[in-house]
C-alpha cells in the first residue's frame, strides 16, 4: 500500500466506504448517456400517456400482411423507425408530434416503407411480391372515458414512397 | 463506524472453483447466442449510435467478416472459459459480439433485449484491460496481488452489479420521465396492453380469437379490468418498479440473489404473457449469476447428507 493507514487521503477513504461503486457508475453513466450500445437508460414504457399508436403492414387490397413471416421484420421495429422519422419530421417543421396531422405522417410513413424495401432480404422481396403495391397502416389508441377509440388509417403508398426513394437516389432530394 | 457497514452490506461472494467455472461457461455460451449466425440485411449504420461511433460496424453485413468474428470468437472465448488470456480474449469477444448489434441499433432505432448481456461483457472486458494496462504501466491494482480466484469472484462480482445496473437505471428512468408519477400512470395500462396486443397479431397475421387457451387470453382480461378499474393497473405495476429499483440488494449474499432472481424472472414471465416482449438473454444472466441452481442442487445436497449423517448417528 503506498499510504501508511493513518495518512491516507480523505478521498481516498471516502471512496473505499463507497458500496458497489460498478453498479454506481453504471447507473451515473446510462442515465446521462441514454442510447449509447451497449449503455441505455431503457427507457421503454417509461410514461403512460392516454394515446398511443403502431403501425402494420397491408397489401394491396389493404389485408394485414403478417410481419414476421413475410417480411422477417417485426412491428415493433417498424413503430421504433417510424418513430424515429416523426421526431426527425418534427424538427423541420416545428410542430408537436402529437398535434401532427394526417398528412404530416405522410412523409414520416413513405420514409419507413422506404426502410422496410431497403432493408427485406431478397427470400422476403420474393414473398411480398404478389402482395405489392404494400401500404402502411396507422392504428391510433386513445382512451377515451374508460374506452379505447381506435382509429385505423393509410399513411403511406408503396408508390409514393419508392418514387421517394428514387428521387433521393438521384439527389433531387435531402 | 457506522458508514463502513454500508459497505460491507454487499460483500463480494466467494463462490467455488467449480461454480466460477460454470459461470464463465454458461456466461461464453450466452455471449456466442447473441452474434448472429447470419448476416444482417442492414448494409450500413445511418444513425450510428455507441459503439458504432468507434468502429465500422457496417463491416459485418459481409458474410466473410462475420464469419471470421464468429471464428475468433470461440477461440476468444475458449480463453475466457478457462480463465486464460482474458485481456486479449475479452475484446475480440467485445468486438464479435456488439458490432452486429449496434449495426441493428443504428438504424434509427433503440433494441433492448441484448444490451444487459453486452454491457456486462463491456464491463469484465474494461476490467481486465484495465488491469492489464495498470500492469504494463507499472501500476499494480491491488486486485493483482490477490490469489486468481479472488480476481475470479471479483469478476463475478462486477458482472451481477452490471446486472443489478440495467434494472436500477429502468427504474429511475420510470421516474424521471413521468416526473415520479409512474404508479399513477399505469392507470393507461391497458392502452399499452392493446397496443402491443395489436403489433403481436400484426408479426403473426393471428387474430385474438377466443378459442386459444386461457393464457393467451390474460392480456385481455387485464386490459379490460385496468379500463373498467383504472387503480388496478398501479396495482399490478407497482410491485415491478419497487423490484427493478431495489434489484441491487442481490448482492447482499447468495440467498438474497436468489429471491432477487426469482422475482425479475417472474417479472419477465409476466411481461412476456400479457404484452409478448421477451428478454431471453436477460432472463439468462439471471438464471446464471442470481438464481445459480448448480449451487442450490449442491447445497440441496449437503443439507440432505448431514441430515442422513445427523439421524444415523442419532440411531447409534
Amino acid at each position: 500500500m503506498p499510504y501508511p493507514e493513518n495518512s491516507i487521503p480523505w478521498w481516498k477513504k471516502l471512496y473505499q466506504l463507497i458500496p458497489l461503486k460498478v453498479m454506481l457508475v453504471l447507473v451515473i453513466w446510462c442515465t446521462l448517456v441514454k442510447e449509447h450500445y451497449p449503455f441505455s437508460h431503457f427507457p421503454m414504457y417509461s410514461k403512460f400517456k392516454t394515446t398511443t399508436y403502431y403501425v402494420y403492414l397491408a397489401d394491396k387490397d389493404n389485408k394485414p400482411i403478417p410481419m414476421l413471416k413475410v417480411t422477417g421484420m417485426l412491428t415493433s421495429l417498424l413503430k421504433k423507425i417510424n418513430d424515429h422519422e416523426l421526431r426527425r419530421h418534427k424538427k423541420q417543421i416545428g410542430k408537436r408530434i402529437a398535434d401532427f396531422s394526417w398528412e404530416d405522417r405522410r412523409g414520416p410513413g413513405e420514409a419507413t416503407l422506404q426502410f422496410v424495401f431497403k432493408n427485406m432480404s431478397s427470400g422476403a422481396k420474393q414473398q411480398v411480391a404478389p402482395l405489392r403495391p404494400i401500404r402502411l397502416h396507422h392504428v391510433n389508441l386513445q382512451l377515451i372515458d374508460g374506452k379505447i377509440v381506435e382509429t385505423d388509417k393509410e399513411i403511406a403508398r408503396e408508390e409514393d414512397a419508392l418514387a421517394g426513394l428514387i428521387r433521393g437516389q438521384k439527389g433531387d432530394q435531402p | 463506524m457506522k458508514i463502513k457497514r454500508i459497505q460491507d452490506w454487499f460483500p463480494v461472494v466467494h463462490y467455488h472453483c467449480w461454480e466460477l467455472f460454470l459461470f464463465r461457461l454458461f456466461f461464453a455460451w450466452i455471449l456466442w447466442e447473441t452474434i448472429p449466425a447470419n448476416p444482417l440485411s442492414y448494409d450500413s449504420a445511418p444513425h450510428p449510435n455507441g459503439f458504432a461511433l468507434i468502429f465500422p460496424v457496417a463491416i459485418f453485413h459481409n458474410p466473410e467478416v462475420l464469419s471470421w468474428a464468429r471464428n475468433l470468437a470461440l477461440v476468444g472465448l475458449f480463453f475466457y472459459v478457462i480463465g486464460r488470456l482474458q485481456w486479449l480474449a475479452l475484446p475480440v469477444i467485445t468486438v464479435a459480439c456488439l458490432s452486429p448489434a449496434a449495426l441493428g441499433n443504428s438504424q434509427g432505432s433503440a433494441h433492448h433485449n441484448l444490451q444487459l448481456v453486452h454491457m456486462a461483457l463491456a464491463v469484465t472486458t474494461i476490467w481486465y484491460v484495465g488491469v492489464a494496462l495498470r500492469n504494463l504501466l507499472g501500476r499494480k491494482l491491488q486486485v493483482n496481488r490477490l490469489e486468481r480466484s479472488e480476481a475470479l469472484n471479483l469478476e463475478a462480482h462486477f458482472i451481477k452489479q452490471a446486472i443489478a445496473a440495467g434494472y436500477v437505471v429502468s427504474a429511475i428512468t420510470k421516474l424521471i420521465n413521468s416526473h415520479g408519477a409512474w404508479i399513477y400512470q399505469a392507470r393507461n395500462f391497458g392502452l399499452q396492453i392493446r397496443k402491443t396486443s395489436g403489433m403481436y397479431h400484426h408479426n403473426f397475421g393471428t387474430t385474438p380469437a377466443e378459442s386459444v387457451s386461457w393464457i393467451e387470453q390474460i392480456p385481455r382480461y387485464l386490459e379490460q379490468l385496468i379500463l373498467d378499474y383504472p387503480w388496478t393497473g398501479s396495482w399490478i405495476l407497482a410491485p415491478g418498479l419497487i423490484i427493478e429499483l431495489f434489484v441491487f440488494l442481490a448482492l447482499i449474499g447468495r440467498r438474497s440473489a436468489f429471491i432477487t432472481g426469482l422475482c425479475l424472472v417472474f417479472l419477465h414471465f409476466s411481461i412476456g404473457k400479457i404484452m409478448h416482449l421477451q428478454f431471453r438473454a436477460n432472463v439468462m444472466m439471471i438464471t446464471l449469476y442470481f438464481l445459480n441452481f448448480p449451487f442450490l442442487i449442491y447445497w440441496l445436497k449437503q443439507h440432505l447428507l448431514s441430515a442422513k449423517e445427523t439421524s444415523k448417528s442419532a440411531a447409534q
